[in-house]
């Protein structure tokens, strides 16, 4: 009993510390990808000194963040300044544990997976509020209170519309999910529903054009103004790591997954990633309060749309 | 071992929320309170609930809650004056969680049947499990080997060890009847219950929550619960009428005589402020 409980801790670390270490390359990565795709759209050639073709560069940028000094502000509340960063980051780790990677390839197997993602990613706004608050400065006061309004706000709509894709596949299990797609892509019967959850995605992980909170022409960088070193980089790295995420569920709840095909799945998600910097470095910023109206007065409506359609069609047509 | 670190915690972060004087950490230690919840539930294999009780709690209501609290303007100075006020009602509070011990003790009793009828649930499960897929008719007269009945009232004078959860391989794989082992108790502890297997079904599926654990064994905490958010409504409520009556004594008629008889000592007040660390400060 004792021997089997220390066998099976052991093997929960080194799964974990597995994941921990492809999601965090995958983050290097990432950020390459992004300022190189950026530099071909604006006809520049990006990072290319350090490494081959620049490769070593999010390395370098990541070394150069942990070795800066780390500076606490005087009039900050010093508990919540240092917890904020740490619970972004962790939560964009914790969950990846649902995410199935080939047949049975899953950190955590729970069946409410759909439901666990929720509940995590809505803990998710803590740190960029406490951040905001505890830095005791009014830019990143007013750069949280933006952000975590975009991001309640977005979330009605994104649940509203997984919500129909729950019912189409009749499951809230990942898994299932994509062994339901096997036919046909989510994508072909819930096209509005997928621009919608693109739209609601991109608010969420507050990239441009929804990047209100990091505006640099109105707040400096937004609630992550007084963070340095290493603070700074763990919100970097939490930041990107919710944008592969949000990649990765939009692919599995969209575009079939891949339980047997894993170079497919990687294919279609480096796609996705790549739509996302396209957006980026294609549209202009928008308004704060067009936002708001974006997202509570034209997403929210029609994805209760959405969903009552595709109810009506599951019920209708189907049954 | 768990669970009774997460009440303490639970217990420890109640009193934070009331006694602490920055509304910021009282929300925090709210949000601490849902977590440990979310615990509890897991641990009872209640994934569902706990998912729920963090997304709609913490996901919605705890970050509104924050929302508002860090745009108003917090007077830590202003606050402890009123505190001052309602000191004896703290204090009359401590009968209150006397209360709740006596409660909690009483529970103790309520607790050890409950656990009778999670051993009895526990046989049926491996009876279910042996005879995977085949109809268990309650009425045929069976035979219990000796050896079993031995574990069984062994297992039953050791009642006070079973768990809420009981995994004991022994009694599980032991393949009795159930007929049997209900009849046992029955002699033995002379408990009456009523349509177990449906219980047992209710008591694995969400329905139980509400049919079974919110309304039935478990309704007195249910009512419980009630009376306390109603007695905290009615504090609120008491409180709000308080200050507003304040607000309205203070109003702007004159009182010539109070005017001319006030002194100097009387009309400066001396705060002990350290040092103004602005929105955040604790102190």
């Amino acid at each position: 009993m004792n021997n089997n409980l220390i066998m099976i801790i052991i093997e929960g670390i080194v799964k974990s510390l597995i994941m921990v270490v492809t999601i965090l390359v995958m983050v290097a990565i990432t950020t390459l990808y992004e300022r190189k795709i950026m530099g071909a759209i604006q006809k520049r050639r990006g990072p290319n000194v350090v490494g081959i073709l620049g490769l070593l560069q999010p390395f370098a940028d990541g070394l150069k963040l942990v070795l800066k000094e780390t500076i606490i502000p005087i009039v900050a509340n010093k508990v919540i300044y240092i917890i904020a960063p740490i619970i972004t980051f962790t939560i964009s780790l914790i969950l990846w544990s649902v995410i199935p990677v080939g047949v049975n390839g899953k950190l955590a197997n729970i069946n409410s997976d759909i439901l666990y993602i929720l509940a995590i990613s809505s803990i998710g706004v803590y740190g960029i509020i406490l951040a905001g608050w505890s830095s005791n400065s009014k830019y990143a006061f007013l750069g949280g209170l933006r952000s975590a309004a975009q991001m309640v706000s977005y979330e009605v709509a994104i649940g509203l519309i997984i919500l129909s894709v729950i019912s189409y596949s009749n499951s809230i299990n990942l898994q299932e999910i994509m062994e339901n797609q096997q036919k046909i892509w989510y994508i072909i019967p819930l096209l509005f529903g997928f621009v919608m959850c693109y739209i609601s995605s991109l608010a969420e992980t507050n990239r441009p054009p929804f990047d209100l909170p990091e505006a640099e022409a109105e707040l400096v960088s937004g609630y992550n103004v007084e963070y340095s070193s290493t603070g700074f980089a763990l919100f970097f790295l939490g930041e990107y790591a919710n944008i592969i995420f949000m990649s990765v569920l939009l692919v599995i709840f969209f575009f079939g997954g891949g339980i047997y095909n894993i170079i497919g799945f990687g294919i279609k998600v480096v796609s996705m990633l790549f739509t996302f910097i396209w957006v980026r470095a294609t549209l202009p910023r928008y308004r704060y309060d067009q936002l708001m109206y974006l997202g509570w007065k034209v997403l929210l409506p029609m994805s209760l749309m959405v969903y009552v359609i595709g109810i009506s069609i599951i019920v209708g047509i189907v049954k | 071992m768990i669970e009774l670190i997460l009440n303490i915690i639970v217990i420890v972060a109640t009193g934070v929320i009331i006694r602490n004087l920055n509304p910021i950490y009282s929300i925090l230690n709210l949000i601490l309170i849902y977590g440990c919840y979310a615990c509890l539930l897991v641990k009872l294999e209640l994934e569902f609930l706990a998912c729920i009780i963090i997304l709609v709690n913490v996901g919605a209501i705890a970050v509104l809650f924050l929302f508002i609290v860090m745009m108003i303007n917090i007077n830590i100075i202003e606050i402890k004056e009123t505190i001052k006020k309602y000191k004896l009602f703290l204090n009359i509070g401590l009968i209150g969680i006397f209360a709740i011990i006596v409660l909690l003790c009483m529970n103790m009793f309520i607790i050890k049947k409950e656990d009778v009828l999670s051993f009895i649930l526990d046989i049926i499960l491996a009876v279910k499990n042996n005879i995977k897929g085949h109809y268990i008719n309650i009425n045929t007269p069976l035979i219990i080997e000796d050896n079993i009945k031995n574990i069984l009232i062994n297992n039953i004078k050791n009642i006070d060890n079973i768990q809420l959860l009981n995994t004991n391989i022994d009694v599980k794989n032991a393949s009795i009847d159930i007929i049997s082992i209900i009849n046992i108790i029955k002699e033995t502890l002379n408990i009456n219950y009523v349509n177990i297997y449906d219980s047992f079904i209710e008591k694995i599926d969400i329905k139980s929550i509400g049919s079974n654990i919110l309304y039935g064994i478990h309704s007195i905490w249910f009512i419980i619960a009630g009376i306390i958010l109603l007695i905290a409504m009615i504090g609120v409520i008491y409180i709000t009428e308080n200050l507003l009556q304040m607000r309205k004594n203070e109003n702007k008629t004159q009182d010539i005589g109070s005017q001319v008889s006030r002194e100097v000592k009387e009309g400066i007040k001396l705060y002990n402020t350290k040092f103004d660390r602005g929105r955040c400060s604790q102190k």
